[in-house]
């Protein structure tokens, strides 16, 4: 895998997360998709099991120091951890199911990330209810946020299946040993 | 180290950072703001691409939206405002600078306006420090300074090419001045003359007396206004307003004259802008230039 391609990837949606989420927020309700999701399960369905694994953490991590948590007397924190745990679940469930998978078609990507963005928001959401539990002064209530988080993740297949279209046509400079792209018939 | 196991310390790490209570996780802003920095150029064009598509969306005081075009509206009225004040100073200042240049046509006089940068940090010296302007050629003695385009504010006492020092004529240290009393609104209403001390209190007290001496006082008002007219002083100094009768008093020493204490139109020891009145060398009536009081 290309480490280069992945990094500067990653950077661009981790740029239109922070960009466009709140234009794509559903009004004051906070559900909002998240781009940085699909590229992680696009890359869990073809990269190689560890390097699909390191490529998740470094995109939670990434997405938990730029997202901070509200303090309830005040101020903000930024808790490195949850969404890198979660995505890294997330990335085990997709390189698991990868082999059933068709892999060349968009709505696979806007499947599977509904289904990793519930495994990725859930474990952060667990992560910080725990906190929550113990008296850490986090602005979290984890009845809203657990509705919240649902239905973000339908809202994030739907936009991963968008996303899917800008990234197999781009899919090469990954470096990807499996086979990425439509399908050609070669004769025989 | 294995990749699998340096993965699983990893995954222990990230773990027990999201249980570390808030407290201990400081240093995580660090590399937050670090990340933020390096997304921007990607994120800050989208936000601003979405502000202009999206007006007054879901971006609350974000750039383009209703609150962001309130608050310039508000800064642009600050602005005007600031301006509009400004404007009207300056008129104020070029209204001035004309009421002093018609007190003494004759005279050869360069008028520029100067800041007062401070008043004497000693609390028994009223001078004031004037910003001189470059290449003014201010001298000690010769120049005068006035407010309000017509009032005396006093003789320039010392100078150097960035600053100089302004004594007021209210102040306790400045030397006795004579001036006249005009008695009406006309060019050659009578007048009376007078010799003024510094009270020490802002304002200015002496006798006064008829052109021959005589003890007159008929027609002395209070509000009349009192002009310098003395020789020791610079011509462009002449006929400058000292103030306003305030008191008229007996002459506790001879009782059969009146003494007056004569108020400057303006606190002179508040004044924040000058008009330095400088002679111009050869200049017509420039023939007392130099004394001083």
């Amino acid at each position: 895998m290309n480490w280069l391609a992945y990094g500067i990837v990653l950077w661009v949606a981790l740029g239109l997360e922070l960009g466009l989420r709140p234009a794509l927020a559903l009004g004051p309700t906070g559900i909002a998709p998240s781009i940085v999701i699909p590229l992680v399960v696009f890359v869990a369905m073809h990269a190689p099991g560890m390097a699909a694994a390191w490529a998740a953490v470094a995109a939670g991590l990434l997405l938990d120091l730029t997202f901070p948590i509200g303090l309830e007397g005040g101020g903000e924190v930024r808790v490195p951890g949850p969404m890198a745990i979660g995505l890294l679940l997330a990335t085990g469930a997709t390189t698991n199911i990868r082999g059933m998978l068709i892999k060349h078609n968009p709505l696979t990507v806007a499947a599977v990330s509904v289904i990793a963005a519930l495994i990725a928001w859930l474990a952060a959401w667990v992560l910080l209810g725990v906190r929550d539990m113990y008296g850490d002064p986090i602005a979290f209530s984890a009845g809203p946020e657990f509705g919240r988080r649902m239905l973000s993740s339908l809202y994030t297949g739907l936009v991963g299946g968008i996303e899917a279209l800008v990234l197999f046509p781009i899919a090469g400079v990954f470096g990807f040993q499996s086979v990425v792209g439509p399908r050609r018939m070669v004769p025989r | 180290m294995e990749p699998r196991r340096l993965l699983g310390v990893a995954v222990v790490a990230l773990v027990v950072l999201s249980l570390t209570p808030a407290r201990h996780l400081a240093f995580a802003g660090w590399f937050g703001t670090l990340a933020q920095t390096l997304a921007a150029p990607v994120s800050h064009p989208v936000s601003r691409v979405v502000g202009w598509v999206t007006p007054g969306g879901s971006l609350p005081a974000a750039e383009g939206t209703a609150d962001d075009w309130r608050d310039r509206a508000e800064a642009f009225e600050t602005l005007y405002l600031r301006e509009r004040e400004e404007n009207a100073r300056l008129r104020s200042l070029v209204e001035d600078l004309q009421a002093g240049v018609a007190i003494a046509p004759g005279v050869s006089v360069r008028q520029l306006s100067a800041s007062v940068v401070a008043a004497s940090s000693d609390l028994a010296s009223g001078l004031l420090t004037v910003r001189t302007p470059a290449g003014a050629g201010v001298s000690p003695r010769a120049t005068v300074a006035i407010v309000e385009g017509i009032q005396l504010l006093g003789t320039v006492d010392s100078a150097s090419p960035l600053l100089c020092q302004v004594r007021p004529i209210t102040d306790a240290s400045s030397p006795r001045l004579e001036g006249v009393v005009i008695l009406g609104d006309s060019r050659d209403a009578p007048r009376l003359l007078c010799t003024l001390s510094p009270t020490g209190s802002g304002t200015l007290a002496g006798p006064v007396e008829s052109a021959a001496g005589l003890a007159e006082s008929e027609g002395l008002q209070r509000g009349q206004r009192v002009r310098l007219a003395d020789p020791t002083w610079p011509a462009s100094a002449q006929q400058l307003v000292i103030g306003v009768v305030e008191r008229i008093d007996s002459n506790p020493d001879q009782p059969l004259r009146k003494q007056i204490v004569v108020r400057p139109l303006v606190d002179l020891s508040r004044v924040r802008e000058v008009v330095l009145r400088i002679p111009i060398a050869g200049g017509v009536g420039g023939g007392t230039e130099g004394g001083g009081p």
